[in-house]
């Protein structure tokens, strides 16, 4: 039993950390370029952004595929190099990743904008650059709207399902996360797994997310 | 000197403004006041003068160095042109103590670091500015009058040659301006910076304008004796209500 669960739960973290950090890194990356940006291409940007939260995941899925897949056009490159994403746990990574990324970058992007502008322009008149300006200014002063992004974005990587079946499959042992071992064990009528598993992945979500509560209700020093 | 000409649109629907500025300001008197109406143009621009909003056409050169031109595709960045703001609000770091604030010019990256160096430095400028207990304070912890000293310290801790002080007495408590504006005065006058002073309160203009410029629609034009013509009233309000009416710009 122990191992059944195991496997899954450290798979599930995995992903669900790395696939975070890919998104952070680059939903940072957009939302400094996009932050008090208004204009046509911002804009669609924008969109083309926020879209992984309203497809479907079998769109999502097809669309992975049809990208990293063995005829996609970044699966072919990829495949001279030796790596493959199909059928492993690195491809679950690639959908989670793309699933949380508008999470992360939607939640970075408001909490950039609130930040007082004057305060940003008062360290560039005291001779800061744009980067020391972010990092002692804005930063700081929205990190915990950033950080509450993270662990939302985080939960929604521990439960991704339907995009990492259809790029990832679902492999006991190889690629097969919580949910999709929820999915197996419910499915074969093994209830007592189904139900061990369930309360896993519920406890771990209401840990994240009265982290995140906490976090934000944490009051500052000044 | 300072000489400003800059055109900057803002055609929106429902409130379309235009900027047209042309202005030189010598320099003597050391200071000089724009005078105006909310939304006539005034911080919209000191902002371009410190380079933080971009214009659309023109040229900005103080004392000989050009800090913009469109025409030679010149645009200083705001770190580069040495010129101290403080904002209205006076833009205080929230997260950063009044030690931490006052170096933030100086200091190296993160200003939560201040080199031993500097902080004695720093302690004797705030003793001197009557601040000597709240090197450990948050912004939020101090007075109106002592924000505005803070803010003050920290302008011109970045060496700047040229300071822009945008409504200094707005966030204040009335009562307290009066005395206020003497401090402030007595520390420009100290500092020998050239500077320029936002306001629309009649008072603040009788207090520092050496030069009085008049802001209008988003236009702007110099008041050349104002001096002369303030004799002729009882005070400072209806003098300048006089000159408003009086001025076309």
């Amino acid at each position: 039993m122990l191992p059944d669960l195991y496997h899954p739960l450290v798979l599930s973290l995995r992903v669900a950390g790395l696939a975070t950090f890919f998104a952070f890194i680059g939903g940072s990356l957009l939302a400094l370029a996009l932050a008090r940006r208004n204009g046509p291409l911002p804009a669609l940007l924008d969109s083309a952004c926020t879209l992984p939260l309203v497809l479907p995941p079998t769109v999502l899925g097809y669309y992975l595929i049809m990208t990293f897949g063995k005829n996609g056009f970044v699966g072919q490159t990829l495949a001279n190099i030796g790596i493959n994403l199909i059928f492993s746990w690195e491809g679950a990574v690639v959908a989670s990743t793309v699933v949380v990324f508008p999470l992360i970058y939607k939640s970075q992007r408001a909490a950039l904008e609130q930040v007082d502008q004057n305060l940003e322009n008062a360290a560039r008149t005291l001779g800061a650059s744009e980067w020391r300006v972010f990092i002692t200014i804005s930063f700081p002063l929205a990190w915990r709207g950033i950080f509450a992004g993270l662990i939302l974005a985080f939960a929604r990587g521990m439960g991704e399902f339907g995009a990492t079946l259809m790029i990832a499959g679902n492999i006991p042992g190889k690629t097969q996360t919580l949910s999709l071992a929820i999915y197996d064990a419910f499915q074969a009528g093994d209830d007592t797994k189904a139900t061990i598993l369930v309360l896993v992945t519920s406890l771990l979500c209401i840990i994240l997310l009265a982290a995140a509560e906490l976090l934000i209700r944490m009051k500052e020093k000044y | 000197m300072l000489q400003i000409t800059i055109e900057k649109k803002f055609p929106t629907k429902l409130k379309p403004f235009h900027l047209s500025i042309d202005l030189k300001i010598p320099d003597t008197p050391q200071t000089t006041v724009f005078f105006g109406a909310s939304g006539s143009g005034k911080t919209l621009t000191l902002l371009t003068l410190a380079g933080l909003t971009t214009p659309d056409t023109g040229l900005i050169v103080f004392n000989d160095r050009i800090l913009y031109a469109s025409a030679k595709k010149i645009n200083l960045a705001a770190r580069e042109r040495k010129i101290g703001f403080m904002f209205q609000d006076y833009a205080l770091f929230p997260h950063l103590t009044v030690l931490q604030n006052i170096t933030y010019a100086q200091s190296h990256f993160f200003p939560q670091f201040v080199p031993k160096k500097l902080q004695s430095a720093a302690q004797e400028l705030l003793t001197k500015f009557g601040l000597t207990n709240l090197a450990d304070r948050y912004p939020s912890q101090l007075s109106g009058g002592q924000r505005q000293r803070v803010a003050l310290i920290r302008a011109l801790n970045a060496k700047p040659n040229l300071l822009l002080l945008d409504e200094p007495f707005s966030a204040l408590d009335p009562l307290l301006r009066g005395q206020l504006r003497l401090e402030l005065q007595a520390i420009i006058e100290k500092v020998a910076l050239p500077t320029i002073i936002i306001t629309h309160d009649p008072e603040d203009v009788d207090c520092f304008a050496g030069s009085l410029f008049l802001f209008k629609n988003g236009r702007a034009c110099q008041v050349d004796s104002y001096k002369t013509i303030r004799q002729d009233f009882q005070t400072a309000q209806d003098c300048l209500i006089d000159i408003l009416r009086t001025t076309h710009i």
